[in-house]
C-alpha cells in the first residue's frame, strides 16, 4: 500500500482525535421534545427540515413537517432548526421531564435579495441598498445549491464576473475578475478571506484552492474601485469569502466525495459554541479540514501529446485544514483566532525521470488575531495576520538534453489591519483607521542539470490612512458616502542575481541587480457615492472612485522567461491608477422580483504591460525580445450589467445576468524606438465582451435542485490582437456551460449531492491549446450530527 | 464514518481549546520536520589509453581531440556534463549538457577539433543531482604543422518534409544517402538529419532536425521505436546569422572550415528557418564536423528540402 505524505495526514489525525475525545464526554437527564416545522406566509410544514440539538442528538422533520426527540438528559437545550432557502432558528428551552412540545415553529424564507447587512463595502455594517456601491451577495442558500469544488466557482454566476479557471480542480491558479479588467491575472481584484487579504504582494496571485467550500458561509462582491478603503488590488472590486460560526454547542459534519477522474475526497467540519459564566460571555471553535486525491487528466494538445513520449495526465494531491476560535466577552468584545494550513501537489502534465514528473506544490499556512469590539460609542475592528506560501514547482523536460530545476519561492505577507467608526447622531458615522502591510519574496531556480542557481527577492511595506464619512438625509431616503485613502510604499531590499551560470541562464547574466535601490510611491485613492432610495428595495446611485493596483515583486525584483521572450525586472515601476465612474439601479417592480443594473465608465493610468526595450536576447532558441513591465498605458473601460431575479415560490428561484464590456487600450508609450509594437487601440486580452448567466434553483422534499447556465463569450488572446498560431484566431471562442446539483437527505443525519458540471460536456482551450477537463460528475455522501 | 449517532456530550468539551490549538500547532511542527538528507559524493576519471587524448599531449591545429569520461554520481544521478576549452583569459564552453544517469554512471567519448593557440586545458565538470560537482583537467600543446583533414561531399541529397510520401525522410550524413520508412529498418543508427516544416512566430519555416530531438517524434511517430537516435547538433546562431558565406561552403576542400564554423554554445538539435542559400554548421554525434547548404526548400508539410553536405571523412 502505498505510503501517503506526512502533510496529508493531517486530516486523518484530527478525525481521529475527534473519535477520541467525542465518546469521552458524560451523559445527564431524560425527557422528549417534539414539534412541527412551517413555512412562512404558507404555513405549510416542511418535511426533512433539519433538527439539530448540538449534544449528539439531531433528527429531519417527517412528511408531516413534525418531529421528536427523545433521551435527552439535560434542563435546557438550545434547538437549531434549519433548511435549506430558510432562515436557520435557534431556539432555547427549558426541558420538563416527559414530554415537551414546540408546536409551530415557523422559518422565514431567505428572500432572493434583502437587503442584508454586509461589511465589505463600508468596512462597517451597512446594508446592502444604503451602500451607494454595487454589491452582489452570494447567499448561504445560493452556496449550498451551486454545484463547486473549489470556492471560486461559487462567484461565477453572479453578474459581470469574469472566471478562468481552465483545469477545473487541477489548476494550479484561478483567476476572478471583474469589471471589464483583464481576466489574466488577478491582482487587479482585492479577494478577502473574513477581511484579511489574501492576494499575495508577489504576483497579486490568489490561491482559492486552500479555502475549504463547506467552511465558507458567504461572499461580498463589491464592484468598482474600493481602494478608498483598501489600497491596492482593489482597483476593479473586492471579493470577501465570509466563513461561518458555529451557531449550536455541537455541531458535525463528516462527507466523502468521489468524482470523475478517479477523484476521491473527504471533508471534516466540526465545532460549537459554549456559554460561558452566566450565559455573558461564550466561546466558540471550529475545525475545517479537507483531502482530495484525483488521477486526473491529459490538459495537452493533441499535437503535443503526439510529439512529446513523456506526457502524462495532470494530476492533483491536497490537504487543507482551518481551526478557529473565539470568545466573546459580554456583547461588545469578541476575540478570534485562525490558524490556516494547505497543502497541494500538481501535476502539470510531463514526466521524464523524476518521480512525479513537473509538478507545483503549495505548502502554506497563515494565522489571524482579530478583535471586534465597541469602546464607548467606538466601535473597532482589528486584525493582525500573516499569511505564508511556501512554494515549489519541479520543471523537468528533454529537448537536446535533459533540464531539470526547481523554482523555490517563499512568499511572506504579514499585516495590521484597523478600523474605527463612531456614529455622529442618527445620520451620520464616521470611519477612519489604518493599513500595515509587508509582503516578501525569496525565491530561487535551483537548477540540477547545470550548476546555476538564479535569485530574486524584495520586500514591499505599505502604510495607509483612510477616512470615511456616511450621511443620510431625509431619514434614509438620501445617503452619500465620502473616502479618502493615502498610501505609501516602499520597495526595499530587491536583488536579482545568478550563481554559478552556465549556458543554461548566463544570458541573464548582464541582468543581475545585487542591490537594487530604495523605490518609494504614494497612492492617494478617493471615493463619493449617493444615493436617493425612494421605497425600500427601489434606489438609484452614483459613484466616483479612484483605484490603483501596486506594482507586484515579481515585476520589481525578477528577470527571466515569459511567454514570446525575456522579461528584465523593472524596480522602478510605479502603480497604475483607474478612475472608475458609475450609476446604478435598484428596483422591486413586482412581489418577489428584483431587478439591478449598473453602467460604469473607467479611464486607467500608467497601466502596466510587458513593453519591448528594443533588445533582443538568445536564450538558447534564436534571439528573442526584451521586454519590461512599464508603465506604459491608458485604458478605456466602459459596460453594463443587470439582474433579475424571481422568487416563483419561497423554494423556487429563478434568476438571469448580463454583463457587457468595452475594454480597450486607448495609448500606448513605447520605450524604445526600434519597438515595432504599437497596441493603441487593441482590445484588453482575457475580456470577454458578453457574459450571461441565468439559473434556478428548486427545494423541495423530493430532490433539491439546482440548475446553472452560463456564457461567456469570446476574448482576445494576445496583447497585439493578432492571430495566435496555435488556436489560428485572435480571439478565444465563446463557450456556454450547464452545471446541475441534486442533494437530498435521507435516515435522518445523512445527506447526498450529485453534481454535473459543464453537462454538455464543452472542450475550451488556453493559448497553448491546452484543454479543459470537459464534463466533471462528482458526489457526496455526508454524514451531519 | 467518523462518529455514531447518539453519542452524549457533557460540559467538559469546553476545555477543548486549551487541547487542540497546542495539538493542532504541533501537528503543524511535526509536518513540517525533515530528516536528515544524505550528499552523495561525485567521481569523475578521464581515460587514458592510445586513443585518447594525453595530458600535456602536442596535436597539430585541425587535429582531433578524444576525452573519455568515466563518471559517477556515487549513490545521486549523475546530472551533468561541461566541457570547457581555455585558452589564456578566454573560455568556450564545448559541451554543455544535462543528463540523468543513475547507478550506471556515465562512460562517454567526445570528439573536438584543435585549435590554433600554443596552449589549450580541457576542464571536464560533472555534476550530480546532490549538485557535487567534480572537475578534471588535461592540457594539449599545438602540436607542428596542420591536421585539417578531407571531407565527404554529397551535392545534392533531396528529401521529404513529414506529409511527403514520395521521398525518403531520413539522412545519412555520412554517407549522403536517404532512406524512407522501409528501408530505414536496420539503419537507424546512421541517421542524423530530418527534416520538417511548419510555422512558428508568425513565419514559414522549414527545419532540421535529428531522431533524439523530443520533438521529432512528433513529425516522425516510428522515431518512438527506434533503440537509437542519434542528436545532431545544428550551430542555429551562424544559420541565423548567415556567419557562413554560400561561397566559402562552396570553397571548402578539407574540414578547417567545417571545425572553425561550428560555435558550440549556440546548438540544438532543431534548426528553424533553414531558407534556400542559408548555410547550417553541424556536428553529428560521432563527433564529425560538417556543413550543410540548403539548395531549396519548399514551404509546406508535404513538400521536399534539397541540401548539400560537407562532412569530415
Amino acid at each position: 500500500m502505498r505510503k501517503l505524505p506526512g502533510k496529508t495526514r493531517l486530516t486523518g489525525l484530527i478525525a481521529l482525535f475527534l473519535l477520541f475525545f467525542l465518546p469521552s464526554l458524560s451523559v445527564k437527564s431524560q425527557s422528549c421534545l417534539s414539534g412541527k416545522v412551517t413555512a412562512k406566509p404558507s404555513g405549510k410544514p416542511v418535511s426533512e427540515a433539519n433538527i439539530s440539538l448540538g449534544v449528539g442528538k439531531g433528527t429531519i422533520t417527517d412528511l408531516h413537517g413534525s418531529f421528536r426527540i427523545c433521551g435527552l438528559k439535560s434542563d435546557s437545550v438550545r434547538i437549531v432548526v434549519s433548511y435549506l432557502g430558510y432562515e436557520t432558528r435557534t431556539i432555547h428551552i427549558k426541558l420538563n421531564p416527559g414530554d415537551n412540545n414546540l408546536h409551530e415553529v415557523p422559518l422565514d424564507p431567505l428572500p432572493v435579495m434583502v437587503d442584508e447587512v454586509v461589511v465589505t463595502a463600508t468596512r462597517t455594517d451597512n446594508s446592502m441598498l444604503n451602500t451607494p456601491v454595487r454589491v452582489n451577495l452570494i447567499s448561504p442558500r445560493q452556496l449550498g445549491n451551486i454545484p463547486v469544488q473549489n470556492i471560486d466557482e461559487a462567484l461565477k454566476y453572479a453578474p459581470g464576473i469574469n472566471y478562468n479557471r481552465p483545469f477545473g480542480i487541477f489548476s494550479t491558479k484561478a483567476n476572478v475578475m471583474m469589471r471589464g479588467l483583464s481576466g489574466k491575472e488577478q491582482g487587479r481584484v482585492l479577494v478577502l478571506l473574513d477581511g484579511v487579504p489574501l492576494n499575495k504582494s508577489d504576483g497579486g496571485t490568489v490561491d482559492w484552492n486552500l479555502v475549504d467550500v463547506n467552511s465558507v458561509k458567504k461572499i461580498e462582491i463589491i464592484k468598482g474601485a474600493g481602494s478608498a478603503l483598501y489600497g491596492g488590488n482593489a482597483m476593479g472590486g473586492i471579493i470577501n469569502i465570509i466563513s461561518g460560526k458555529p451557531e449550536s454547542p455541537l455541531f458535525l459534519r463528516a462527507s466523502l466525495d468521489v468524482g470523475s477522474f478517479h477523484t476521491r475526497g473527504a471533508r471534516l467540519n466540526a465545532g460549537g459554541v459554549r456559554n460561558l459564566k452566566n450565559d455573558k460571555n461564550s466561546f466558540f471553535w471550529l475545525v475545517n479540514s479537507f483531502f482530495k486525491i484525483s488521477d486526473g487528466y491529459i490538459t495537452q494538445s493533441e499535437a503535443d501529446v503526439k510529439a512529446n513520449p513523456y506526457i502524462i495526465k495532470s494530476d492533483m494531491r491536497e490537504t487543507g485544514a482551518n481551526l478557529k476560535t473565539g470568545v466573546s466577552i459580554g456583547s461588545k468584545h469578541t476575540f478570534e483566532a485562525t490558524v490556516n494550513y494547505y497543502n497541494d501537489r500538481r501535476g502539470t502534465g510531463e514526466k521524464v525521470y523524476q518521480p512525479e514528473g513537473n509538478t507545483t506544490d503549495h505548502d502554506s499556512w497563515g494565522v489571524t488575531l482579530n478583535y471586534r469590539g465597541k469602546i464607548g460609542t467606538v466601535n473597532a475592528v482589528s486584525s493582525v495576520y500573516i499569511l505564508n506560501e511556501d512554494y515549489k514547482k519541479v520543471n523537468e523536460y528533454l529537448k537536446d538534453d535533459y533540464t531539470w530545476y526547481d523554482v523555490l519561492s517563499t512568499r511572506r505577507d504579514y499585516g495590521w489591519m484597523t478600523t474605527f467608526s463612531r456614529p455622529a447622531g442618527k445620520s451620520q458615522q464616521f470611519t477612519g483607521g489604518f493599513d500595515f502591510k509587508n509582503g516578501s519574496v525569496d525565491a530561487y531556480d535551483k537548477y540540477y542539470t547545470s550548476t546555476d542557481i538564479v535569485y530574486n527577492e524584495g520586500k514591499m511595506n505599505t502604510w495607509a490612512l483612510f477616512v470615511q464619512d456616511e450621511l443620510s438625509f431625509f431619514g434614509e431616503k438620501f445617503r452619500v458616502i465620502a473616502g479618502l485613502r493615502y498610501d505609501i510604499a516602499s520597495f526595499y531590499d530587491g536583488s536579482f542575481r545568478i550563481q554559478d551560470p552556465t549556458m543554461e541562464t548566463s544570458f541573464m547574466s548582464g541582468y543581475q541587480v545585487p542591490e537594487m535601490p530604495v523605490q518609494n510611491w504614494n497612492a492617494f485613492s478617493p471615493r463619493i457615492s449617493a444615493q436617493y432610495k425612494w421605497s425600500g428595495n427601489n434606489r438609484l446611485y452614483a459613484m466616483f472612485s479612484r483605484g490603483f493596483r501596486a506594482s507586484v515583486l515579481d515585476d520589481l525584483c525578477r528577470s527571466g522567461r515569459i511567454k514570446g521572450g525575456f522579461k528584465i525586472a523593472n524596480p522602478a515601476i510605479k502603480p497604475e491608477y483607474l478612475n472608475n465612474y458609475e450609476a446604478g439601479l435598484d428596483l422591486k417592480p413586482l412581489d418577489r422580483t428584483f431587478f439591478s443594473a449598473s453602467i460604469f465608465y473607467s479611464r486607467g493610468k500608467d497601466f502596466q504591460y510587458y513593453v519591448s526595450n528594443g533588445q533582443t536576447i538568445d536564450m538558447g532558441f534564436g534571439d528573442r525580445p526584451i521586454f519590461i513591465r512599464a508603465n506604459i498605458s491608458e485604458v478605456e473601460i466602459y459596460g453594463a450589467e443587470s439582474e433579475l431575479r424571481y422568487d416563483i415560490l419561497a423554494d423556487l428561484n429563478v434568476f438571469a445576468n448580463y454583463a457587457f464590456s468595452h475594454s480597450i487600450i486607448l495609448k500606448y508609450n513605447k520605450i524604445a524606438g526600434n519597438d515595432t509594437i504599437d497596441l493603441s487601440g487593441n482590445y484588453l486580452t482575457d475580456v470577454p465582451e458578453h457574459i450571461f448567466s441565468c439559473g434556478a434553483t428548486w427545494s423541495n422534499r423530493i430532490v433539491n435542485t439546482g440548475l446553472f447556465v452560463r456564457y461567456s463569450g469570446p476574448m482576445y488572446i494576445n496583447d497585439q490582437n493578432t492571430v495566435d498560431e496555435i488556436l489560428l484566431s485572435d480571439r478565444y471562442p465563446g463557450y456556454t456551460t450547464v452545471d446541475l446539483k441534486l442533494s437530498k437527505s435521507f435516515l435522518k443525519h445523512y445527506k447526498a449531492t450529485f453534481s454535473i458540471q459543464n453537462l454538455l460536456d464543452v472542450k475550451y482551450y488556453d493559448s497553448k491549446y491546452a484543454v479543459c477537463p470537459g464534463r466533471f460528475i462528482s458526489g457526496t455522501i455526508a454524514y451531519h450530527l | 464514518m467518523f462518529l455514531q449517532s447518539g453519542i452524549a456530550i457533557g460540559k467538559s468539551h469546553c476545555l477543548l481549546p486549551a487541547v487542540w490549538l497546542p495539538l493542532f500547532l504541533g501537528l503543524i511542527l511535526l509536518g513540517s520536520c525533515s530528516k536528515d538528507e544524505t550528499v552523495h559524493k561525485t567521481s569523475l576519471l578521464l581515460k587514458t589509453g592510445q586513443a585518447y587524448t594525453a595530458d600535456n599531449a602536442f596535436i597539430a591545429t585541425g587535429g582531433t581531440i578524444r576525452i573519455g569520461v568515466l563518471a559517477s554520481g556515487a549513490g545521486a544521478p549523475l546530472t551533468y556534463i561541461r566541457i570547457d576549452r581555455i585558452t589564456g583569459n578566454d573560455t568556450v564552453t564545448q559541451l554543455d549538457r544535462g543528463l540523468f544517469a543513475n547507478s550506471e554512471g556515465l562512460d562517454a567519448d567526445y570528439t573536438f577539433a584543435k585549435d590554433t593557440s600554443a596552449v589549450e586545458i580541457w576542464n571536464v565538470t560533472v555534476m550530480n543531482a546532490d549538485r557535487v560537482t567534480a572537475m578534471s583537467s588535461i592540457r594539449i600543446n599545438k602540436g607542428s604543422g596542420s591536421a585539417y583533414g578531407p571531407i565527404s561531399y554529397f551535392p545534392s541529397v533531396v528529401f521529404g518534409f513529414q506529409d511527403n510520401h514520395s521521398l525518403g525522410h531520413f539522412v545519412d550524413a555520412d554517407e549522403g544517402l536517404v532512406y524512407d520508412e522501409a528501408t530505414v529498418t536496420g539503419k537507424e543508427g546512421t541517421i542524423d538529419i530530418l527534416g520538417y516544416y511548419y510555422v512558428t512566430s508568425g513565419l514559414p519555416s522549414p527545419s532540421l532536425t535529428c531522431p533524439g530531438y523530443t520533438a521529432a517524434v512528433g513529425y516522425y511517430p516510428q522515431l518512438a521505436g527506434w533503440s537509437v537516435k542519434n542528436n545532431t547538433l545544428y550551430d542555429y546562431l551562424s544559420t541565423d546569422n548567415n556567419l557562413v558565406s554560400v561561397e566559402s561552403f562552396d570553397a571548402a576542400i578539407n574540414d578547417s572550415l567545417l571545425i572553425r564554423a561550428y560555435q558550440p554554445d549556440k546548438v540544438s538539435g532543431n534548426c528553424k528557418y533553414c531558407y534556400t542559400g542559408k548555410i547550417v554548421p553541424f556536428k553529428t554525434m560521432e563527433g564529425k564536423y560538417g556543413l550543410i547548404k540548403v539548395v531549396r526548400a519548399d514551404e509546406a508539410e508535404n513538400g521536399t528540402i534539397e541540401i548539400a553536405v560537407k562532412i569530415q571523412q
